[in-house]
């Protein structure tokens, strides 16, 4: 193998030999200049070095679909980086040929205040591309993106799905010889989604070499060729997909006997011997106990205090930040919910499809996962609630459940298909605009919307509008609620000000929005207490 | 672009895809001008970009960047000439001459950092040459300091300081200006990859510097054991280089261009070379 590949074999594409990276890091982290000066007065910075990647070698072909699977932090975005050319090798040897095109952040460099167009002709330059070439590619790029109205105007105008519209359609403007994907198709939406995987299918079959990163098998096994196993920086296997995939399962489960204690013998571990046997792949030595994706997960899972008790595949329950009393509310939101899901289509959810509006973590987004909805998607203003419900659909690896990092009110009609049933729990009474949202609601949703929140008193009767004695019915009332101490937090409201809505005045609201019926939902025996004392409610709305 | 075409054993390719190999041997510092070269349309998109935002966020537009220099040196001229009492004949010139040169070094030097940091996250992810964003900072603030030549033109007509044939020569200065901005601006980027306290700490050394310089008062107030002080100072020298024609009608002796070109040339290569030996180590550590 000291011939580059790449000279010998003109289908081979991305060619590693033997490639270590080393990062050098201070023992403890120096930030500033003068934290360097005192440092370094005090006797020496010691440093650590520390392998991101050891004597990984492969090869990918012309064409081909290549996956990477490990868990977190083996090295596969240093992998990806390498191959970018993002960072140098610190020993061995990377050949890639051809254009490289990374997906690795939709978006990333573009700029709010410039234009659609200006942005375009920015992130092509960064992507290497003439101003000739992009304005050859220009017209492409807006009709794929679909935005040919707003394209004069500034990205921060844009909704989310917009931003990921463009920023997809310019790194896939012209076909690249080399696609690197790092887990990027489960942002943007759903029919989005389904156009970018078709530009890749489009891709492969001109030849296109796609490297696809990411923790979802599933996906490797639907999608790739071949793949590649990194473990702890290592090579773990390399070859036929389900052998890969399988050695990285095993991994996992023999780490997570590992971790769960004394496995009844009854349950032999499996050796991953039969691996190697399939194909020329090579098999690490099983000394250097390789850690479990899901086992590692859930080991994150366990360490965090959550707002929900969540379960977890092992049986285990995450550590709830409320007390047990006050943790039975979600007990009770999820009865009224299933109660009223199963009203309207029985026992069998298979063919349901659903959105959580303001999931926070997600929990009812996968309890309706868990119980096999056909397709839930729950969407977050905090990024830190969808990183952490992400955490947990990863756990459940659950593939019908997908949470996206947007604002509500910024989510258009175009951005999803509409759903069955759109939730939103313990949203109503965080927003400023809840008569918005709840129009958004309405305009995603076939069949119900499902609202559960706070109430605040409500005013109804007859308001003297004066002078001439003339009455103007009042409906009811949203109270203002000072929200200024909760901006910062997650649980709180994004705005300084918020509107909580009285009993009457919304279910006046709900049906003035066009709804076919509205109800409020029975309670359970047990009801948490904030429902019984009528300061929470559950309301559907049927189209 | 054809695939099939055959390649030579040495790995390099008869045809024009392009072939990334990092066991390439090259030496940094020319491989970086040549990636500048090549990311060019990035380096001209990106100044564009700068340009614009500054535009579009403010009202005042363009205007502004003529309206700054000029309030500054009414501010200084009323400060000097009526409070003080300096009787440096066309205060406003000399000092506006200065104003301008100095913003365009500091607007370089402060920019070329803050392009960086802001870099950092699309460093991380694909390859962009290292220097563009020194270049950026390069390029946007000369193309403030061209605008800002308007205003001065305008106050030396109306204050009747005699525009000579001897301004032809201002691209020299304004050249050897940013190519020593250019050698600091490089020498800062990276040691502001490493040290987040750079930025911060280099404004307060921005600040003494343009104290220590004959920006707002005439060099003649210098004397004695200070005047070596002058001489050590490499922006004296650019000053003075580009403020002759403008405020004297005539070139800088000789020794003065000499010691600009010198000191240009100097901190150029030296930043240069300080910063493209470890261009490949930035994305480690931003």
């Amino acid at each position: 193998m000291s011939d580059p590949g790449l000279a010998n074999d003109r289908d081979a594409m991305i060619w590693l030999e033997n490639v270590t990276v080393e990062y050098r890091v201070p023992r403890e982290p120096i930030r500033t200049f003068k934290e360097y000066a005192i440092r370094l007065l005090k006797g020496g910075i010691k440093h650590e070095e520390f392998s991101a990647l050891r004597g990984v070698s492969f090869n990918v072909r012309r064409g081909e679909v290549f996956g990477i699977v490990g868990h977190n932090g083996a090295g596969k975005s240093t992998l990806l980086k390498v191959i970018s050319r993002v960072l140098k090798p610190t020993h061995g040897r990377v050949v890639v040929r051809g254009r490289v095109a990374p997906l690795l952040e939709l978006g990333a460099g573009f700029h709010p205040e410039l234009s659609g167009r200006e942005n375009i002709f920015l992130n092509g330059a960064l992507l290497g591309y003439t101003r000739a070439e992009m304005a050859a590619l220009f017209d492409d790029i807006v009709d794929f993106a679909e935005l040919e109205d707003f394209i004069d105007a500034p990205l921060r105008t844009y909704s989310t799905g917009m931003g990921a519209r463009l920023g997809f359609a310019v790194a896939t403007a012209a076909r690249p010889d080399v696609l690197l994907v790092d887990e990027v198709l489960s942002v943007g939406d759903e029919r989005f989604q389904e156009k970018c995987a078709a530009r890749m299918t489009e891709f492969r079959q001109s030849g296109t070499t796609v490297l696809l990163v990411t923790h979802d098998t599933r996906l490797v096994l639907g999608m790739c060729d071949r793949a590649l196993w990194l473990d702890h920086g290592a090579l773990g296997l390399v070859g036929a997909v389900d052998d890969v995939v399988e050695a990285y399962h095993e991994a996992g489960h023999r780490e997570h006997r590992h971790t769960s204690r004394r496995v009844p013998a009854s349950t032999p571990p499996k050796t991953s011997a039969k691996a190697p046997a399939k194909s020329s792949a090579k098999v690490q030595t099983p000394d250097s106990t390789p850690m479990a994706e899901f086992s590692h997960l859930e080991a994150l899972a366990l360490e965090t205090t959550w707002f929900y008790p969540f379960d977890l595949p092992s049986g285990r329950q995450t550590l709830c930040q409320l007390p047990p009393a006050v943790a039975r509310i979600h007990d009770t939101r999820w009865q009224m919910l299933a109660a009223t899901l199963e009203e309207l289509y029985g026992s069998d959810w298979t063919k349901l499809s659903c959105l959580d509006l303001g999931c926070n973590q997600g929990y009812f987004a996968l309890q309706l996962a868990r119980r096999g909805c056909q397709r839930v998607v729950g969407v977050d203003a905090y990024a830190a609630h969808v990183r952490d419900a992400d955490l947990l659909r990863r756990t459940w690896e659950l593939a019908n459940l997908r949470f996206h990092h947007l604002d509500l009110l910024k989510i258009s009609a175009k951005d999803f298909e509409q759903f069955d049933v759109v939730l939103m729990f313990g949203l109503m009474y965080q927003l400023e605009n809840p008569i918005g949202a709840l129009r958004i609601a309405k305009s995603l949703a076939k069949r119900a919307v499902i609202v559960e929140t706070q109430l605040a008193p409500d005013l109804t009767g007859k308001i003297n509008w004066g002078a001439h004695n003339t009455f103007k019915p009042l409906e009811g009332s949203f109270a203002i609620l000072d929200r200024s101490d909760e901006v910062d937090s997650p649980f709180g409201s994004l705005t300084p000000i918020s509107l909580c809505p009285g009993r009457e005045g919304l279910i006046w609201t709900m049906r003035k929005l066009g709804f076919a019926r509205v109800e409020e939902r029975p309670l359970p025996t047990d009801a948490y207490e904030q429902f019984i004392s009528g300061k929470r409610i559950m309301l559907a709305a049927y189209l | 672009m054809s695939a099939n075409l055959p390649v030579t054993r040495s790995g390099e390719a008869d045809y024009d895809i392009p072939i990334y190999d990092s066991a390439q041997r090259r030496i940094p510092v020319i491989a970086e001008v040549q990636e500048l070269y090549r990311y060019r349309n990035l380096l001209f998109q990106m100044i564009a970009r700068n340009i614009k935002t500054r535009y579009k966020r403010s009202v005042l537009g363009i205007l502004w960047t003529l309206l700054n220099p000029l309030l500054m040196m009414m501010v200084l001229t009323f400060a000097f000439s009526e409070l003080l009492r300096f009787s440096t004949r066309n205060y406003a010139t000399y000092v506006l001459a200065g104003l301008v040169l100095w913003n365009f070094f500091s607007q370089t030097t402060s920019g070329a950092m803050s392009e960086l940091i802001w870099g950092g996250s699309l460093m991380n992810r694909i390859y962009l040459p290292r220097a563009v964003f020194a270049a950026t900072a390069l390029g946007t603030s000369l193309v403030n300091l061209l605008l800002s030549l308007i205003p001065l033109f305008i106050i030396m007509l109306v204050t009747g300081v005699p525009i000579r044939p001897a301004i032809l020569f201002l691209p020299v200065p304004i050249l050897l200006t940013a190519m020593f901005a250019m050698g600091v601006a490089l020498f800062l980027s990276r040691l502001a990859v490493y040290f987040a306290d750079v930025l911060e700490m280099y404004q307060i050394v921005l600040m003494a510097w343009m104290y220590l310089t004959p920006i707002i008062y005439p060099k003649e107030v210098v004397t004695g054991r200070f005047k070596v002080l002058l001489t050590l100072n490499p922006m004296y020298h650019l000053l003075e280089t580009f403020r002759a024609p403008l405020y004297e009608g005539w070139f800088a002796g000789p020794k003065t261009l000499a010691a600009a070109a010198t000191v240009a040339i100097l901190t150029l290569a030296a930043g240069w070379w300080f910063f493209a030996r470890k261009a490949d180590e930035l994305a480690y550590r931003i």
